[in-house]
């Protein structure tokens, strides 16, 4: 199939296009706005984004998934041009959290505080997901974003990364361990569990 | 003496994200009865995905931003054609295509033009590996001409500098392994140029290479994907004929033989570098 076999052919490819790629364009600048930080350099991402998946078009299969073929190339752009030029915010030791973590499970005061928890997200206003997500070195960020937020496989997520979905199921359990971490440091620094609540 | 009781640390996650089978989910499930470390895990686990799904929301795109993005879409009729057939230039932002859009359109137009009479089999929604495979075939069965016959890497190399690839080819010395390099050619010379170079085994085996511009997150579903030394490689197989991509800096390179699969792969691991 030749892409330019007839004069009208290139308006109805940019049709075509519009009808596959249009709808994810609220999902990429959510994932453009927690890579870049920067709702300027978000829109510069996902239009980047949009401009280059028109110029490969021809390279998707269609039938596949073209939200992850579209994140595929927000990612690769945001590695190549964004990434560098932005500063990490102050990101945990993975490792750090993951010994709070099990000293967390072990505490004797689990079921209770586990029960105030739960209890207390109705209490949250939204933002603590957002702040605690931001502390997440940012492959174990996409990796949460991807699968928890988009809802993509492992195995298409595993491609939007380019890492193996091995790698792609470390990330993503290690990030929600840091995650947990987080929000019930966050909870009981409010008083929300540990039977201090003012 | 008895085995003490494991523990399901990998399977709770797939549990939770619905990725077990149904015998394992009845184990996991009999497990985290008797089991308090693992149920609490559990717990904190889909209560975090919980949150995470739930409290999200996704942010709207600015309304004007999809104005702008369709305005540019569709600005020039010819671009989203006539750029496929183009390098996957590194674009510096959206400024880039502002200053130099009608400059690459005129370009694009002739190299379009030249595409179209020369038939543009790259475009062929078959995808890369497809690609990758049919020009193995074709040298195989003598169909694809070599435009250079050398074994010396350097002048291969210069030859595909001085003929229109846009990068500085590295091309691999498989000498350790027995196989020599024969000659090369360039693919589809004026659109996505390739750097194609053929390798013969000890047993007169052959096995082909190919370089060009591009990402390898733009190749289609079906790949195994395997890692060496933290570097991913997408693994392809079809019709007896194994093609082995990876990426280094902008360039996608592919090895393709009809060798045993492993060997495709042992040699790309041998000579890819990040």
């Amino acid at each position: 199939m030749m892409a330019a076999s007839s004069p009208n052919e290139p308006d109805a490819q940019t049709a075509r296009f519009e009808a596959v790629a249009m709808p994810f364009m609220n999902a990429l600048y959510n994932k453009a706005l927690h890579l870049t930080r920067s709702p300027e350099n978000a829109a510069d991402l996902v239009q980047e984004t949009y401009l280059r998946a028109c110029r490969t078009f021809a390279n998707f299969t269609e039938g596949t998934n073209g939200k992850a073929w579209l994140f595929t190339i927000l990612y690769s752009i945001f590695i190549n041009q964004y990434r560098k030029a932005q500063r990490e915010p102050d990101i945990v030791s993975m490792d750090e959290w993951e010994a709070t973590y099990h000293r967390e499970l072990a505490d004797p005061a689990w079921d209770d505080d586990f029960g105030q928890l739960v209890g207390s997200e109705l209490e949250w206003q939204g933002p603590e997901i957002v702040a605690a997500l931001g502390k997440l070195p940012e492959e174990f960020r996409a990796a949460v974003l991807l699968v928890d937020v988009e809802q993509l496989s492992y195995e298409e997520a595993a491609g939007v990364l380019t890492c193996p979905v091995g790698t792609l199921r470390s990330r993503l359990f290690r990030a929600r361990r840091v995650l947990f971490v987080e929000l019930r440091d966050y909870a009981r620094k409010q008083g929300f569990i540990g039977g201090q609540k003012v | 003496m008895p085995t003490p009781p494991r523990h399901y640390k990998d399977e709770l996650q797939d549990w939770l994200d619905q990725r077990l089978d149904a015998a394992t989910c009845d184990e996991v499930e009999r497990h985290l009865e008797t089991c308090a470390e693992c149920r609490r895990e559990y717990e904190a686990m889909a209560w975090t995905k919980q949150q995470t799904t739930k409290r999200f929301a996704a942010a709207e795109a600015p309304a004007a931003l999809r104005e702008k993005i369709l305005q540019s879409l569709r600005a020039e009729p010819l671009r989203a054609v006539v750029a496929t057939a183009m390098p996957a230039v590194e674009t510096a932002n959206p400024a880039f295509w502002r200053k130099h859009l009608r400059p690459l359109l005129a370009a694009a137009a002739v190299v379009l033009l030249a595409g179209i009479l020369a038939g543009v089999y790259f475009l062929k929604p078959a995808g890369w590996p497809e690609v990758a495979a049919r020009d193995f075939r074709a040298y195989r069965a003598q169909e694809l001409a070599l435009e250079l016959s050398t074994g010396d890497l350097k002048a291969m190399e210069t030859y595909f500098a001085e003929h229109g690839v846009p990068f500085n080819t590295r091309v691999l010395d498989l000498g350790m392994m027995n196989y020599q390099l024969v000659g090369g050619r360039v693919q589809q010379p004026g659109a996505r140029p390739r750097a194609l170079f053929v390798y013969r085994g000890p047993a007169n085996e052959k096995l082909v290479c190919q370089m060009f511009v591009g990402h390898v997150g733009e190749l289609p579903n079906g790949v195994t994907l395997r890692e060496n030394k933290g570097q991913p490689f997408y693994i392809y197989r079809k019709d007896g004929v194994t093609a082995v991509f990876w990426q280094e800096g902008a360039v996608v390179c592919v090895l393709v033989s009809d060798i045993k699969p492993e060997q495709v792969v042992q040699l790309a691991f041998a000579k890819a570098m990040p």
